[in-house]
């Protein structure tokens, strides 16, 4: 079996390699009727990425034996690995272009979304991050069941969790399609194919290793290319950051407004709040970041794995900050990055990319355009891999199959999910082509913190949770949430034209979240079935397992 | 899951419990001193935008320093709270985890 997978890999891998150069070839042609130039460093950095992550899916596929290989690493990452990864799931073409982007036009106010991150990580840290790798062992659906009665819990968890997968993937696909057309001039179709390709191989072949060492690749390029960005601005100032500030209140149009408050959230703490808790609180309900944390030995490791990716997050967002300041003034030094009406070409994605070619040339420019197109790869990975393991384990062997699946027929389940949603993948994004999705990346976060973290940290600290709670809460709540969404301005404004929307904020959260919380603690509370009286009484033991750990399968090692 | 706790769980946990409300009581503060901090930025960017412009040190304002504060903070809050965690944690129930009570 493992030969045939090895063999597919190399024809996949060849093919692979060239449509990617194919494509780049007819975007040349394309770019080239437009009036512009193939970017030999664009191509050649994306092709040498590509042949390295195809390389380390080979040699990662040899090492899979058993599920927790293909789904977890084997429980073998070291922390540092573990943290690079789950840094770089967050380090995506969304924070780096999206967050760059927002500061040049609207200045700090854009930074919450940046602090928001750097806040949900500590919580995550000190509350869930340690607990989870002693409780569960693939997906964060087994430390929800761990207590409660499997199935409808299973079932519930896994559609907030595939729906969350879902809309994260439309926003990325699209978001992918749309971008790479931008940087390397190929066709939206070819973009979505090679990314929907690539993602497939990487995670159908070589599972979490080599989805995770694809992250850890991908982060280490954006931090050079963040670095350097960050010095190449600082060196046109003399390394005086004052300058910088000096130079962006000058050239901007918001003037000193830049270094303070631009009045994005109309002076409503309200909008603020709502989204600063989808911010922070959102971390904790995205599946495949959860899912990292049995990636490592224990919990120990665990918890340094999570230190170790804020700290790498903190530098980042510091970088984020002095890159977004100095693109204000030195994107002024290039008129023929506006168009006729003075609007940036590209739109706020494309500051990032812009200052790259200002600040060095055709060659950073291409470094920085690769990189991004690697980044959106590592994140679609990922989201891949998460939603095959809640179709693969939690529904398909441990709901239909009553945990009775092989090993090695799990595994096989899993590629085959991660073959489908690869498919579906290449579809929502091309169905979606030309359509806002913006909201669909709200969506996913909003669900995120509305309905995963309030049942998560019932889960955990709540005695008196019980399955009908859980279950009836947890479908509640994602009703709500979806409801509140398609009321927003994000939905009902920008997407389905009216005037005015039903409900004023883009994330939902701030109503969202607490109702949850309090649906799942009053049914809970007023359930006395005999399901319930059990529920309540595992809770001793569970606290105990996630305190010393229980049964954890040995590592392996990676 | 079975139901209850065993004569050695029981004991394990008697063990633990004090360890456990030290580790809540840290993550419990650090974790409402970030939200705290997290509210009073959020405040700080809708309220009065000559106080949040006002300048600090240089060019640089309040808000930005707060900025770049809050995440600082963030690293600073998970690098102690992982360094308590080995120092004062992990030897205890490692001990525990052996089997012995923990003095």
């Amino acid at each position: 079996m493992s030969k045939n997978i090895l063999s597919s890999l190399k024809a996949l891998a060849s093919f692979l390699i060239f449509s990617a150069v194919q494509a780049a070839a007819s975007g040349a042609y394309a770019s080239a009727g437009q009036g512009q130039s193939l970017n030999i460093t664009a191509v050649a950095t994306f092709i040498c990425f590509v042949i390295t992550t195809l390389l380390i899916t080979w040699w990662a596929a040899k090492r899979v034996h058993s599920r927790r290989d293909f789904l977890v690493a084997g429980g073998g990452l070291k922390p540092w690995q573990n943290g690079m990864a789950i840094a770089g799931d967050f380090m995506s073409a969304a924070t780096f272009l999206g967050i760059t982007g927002a500061i040049y036009f609207r200045g700090q106010d854009a930074f919450v979304l940046g602090v928001g991150i750097m806040v949900g990580w500590p919580l995550i840290l000190m509350i869930v991050a340690e607990r989870f790798r002693n409780l569960g062992s693939i997906t964060f659906i087994d430390v929800l069941s761990n207590r409660l009665e499997e199935k409808p819990v299973r079932v519930m968890a896994s559609c907030i969790s595939l729906c969350i997968v879902i809309f994260y993937m439309i926003a990325q696909m699209v978001g992918a399609g749309t971008l790479i057309q931008v940087l390397f001039g190929i066709d939206y179709m070819w973009a979505v194919l090679i990314v929907g390709l690539l993602m497939t191989i990487y995670v159908a072949f070589g599972g979490m290793v080599a989805t995770t060492w694809v992250q850890i690749i991908k982060a280490s390029l954006l931090l050079l290319g963040g670095t350097y960005l960050t010095y190449a601005i600082l060196k046109t100032t003399g390394f005086s950051l004052d300058t910088v500030m000096t130079q962006a209140a000058e050239i901007s149009p918001l003037g000193e407004g830049i270094l303070g408050t631009t009045g994005w959230f109309g002076g409503d703490p309200v909008a603020v709040a709502t989204v600063a808790m989808t911010m922070a609180f959102g971390v904790m309900g995205l599946p495949h970041i959860l899912m990292r944390f049995f990636t490592v030995k224990d919990a120990a490791d665990a918890r340094q794995s999570v230190f170790y990716a804020t700290s790498i997050m903190g530098y980042f967002y510091i970088l984020i900050l002095i890159i977004g300041l100095g693109a204000v003034f030195l994107l002024a030094t290039d008129p023929a990055i506006f168009g006729e009406d003075g609007s940036l070409i590209g739109g706020a994605n494309m500051v990032a990319i812009h200052l790259s070619r200002i600040a060095g040339g055709d060659i950073v420019y291409g470094f920085m355009a690769a990189v991004c197109f690697a980044t959106i790869l590592a994140v679609v990975a990922g989201l891949t891999l998460s939603g095959a393991a809640t179709v693969a384990h939690d529904l398909y062997s441990q709901v239909f199959s009553d945990g009775k699946l092989s090993d090695e027929h799990e595994v096989y389940v899993t590629r085959a999910a991660t073959i489908s949603i690869g498919v579906l993948a290449i579809c929502l994004g091309l169905a979606f082509e030309g359509e806002n999705v913006a909201v669909t990346a709200a969506l996913a976060l909003a669900i995120g913190a509305s309905v995963n973290c309030p049942i998560i940290l019932l889960a955990l600290y709540w005695k008196g949770l019980t399955t009908r709670g859980v279950v009836w809460g947890g479908y509640l709540g994602l009703a709500l949430c979806v409801g509140l969404i398609v009321a927003s301005p994000g939905v009902m404004v920008a997407a389905l034209g009216y005037e005015e929307a039903l409900f004023p904020y883009t994330y939902p959260t701030v109503i969202s979240m607490p109702i949850t919380f309090l649906l799942v603690m009053v049914i809970s509370y007023f359930d006395r079935s005999g399901q319930a009286r059990a529920d309540r009484e595992t809770f001793d033991r569970q606290l105990l397992e996630s305190e010393l750990g229980a049964d954890i399968a040995k590592p392996s090692g990676h | 899951m079975e139901l209850g706790l065993s004569d050695r769980e029981k004991v394990q946990m008697r063990a633990m419990k004090p360890l456990i409300g030290k580790r809540v009581k840290l993550s419990v503060s650090l974790s409402l001193f970030l939200i705290v901090a997290y509210a009073a930025y959020g405040f700080l960017l809708t309220g009065d935008g000559a106080y949040a412009g006002t300048k600090v040190w240089g060019q640089m304002t309040l808000v930005f320093l707060v900025s770049v504060i809050m995440v600082i903070l963030g690293v600073a809050v998970s690098g102690l709270y992982t360094w308590w965690c080995r120092h004062h944690l992990d030897p205890h129930v490692e001990n525990i985890k052996q089997g012995g009570r923990d003095e």
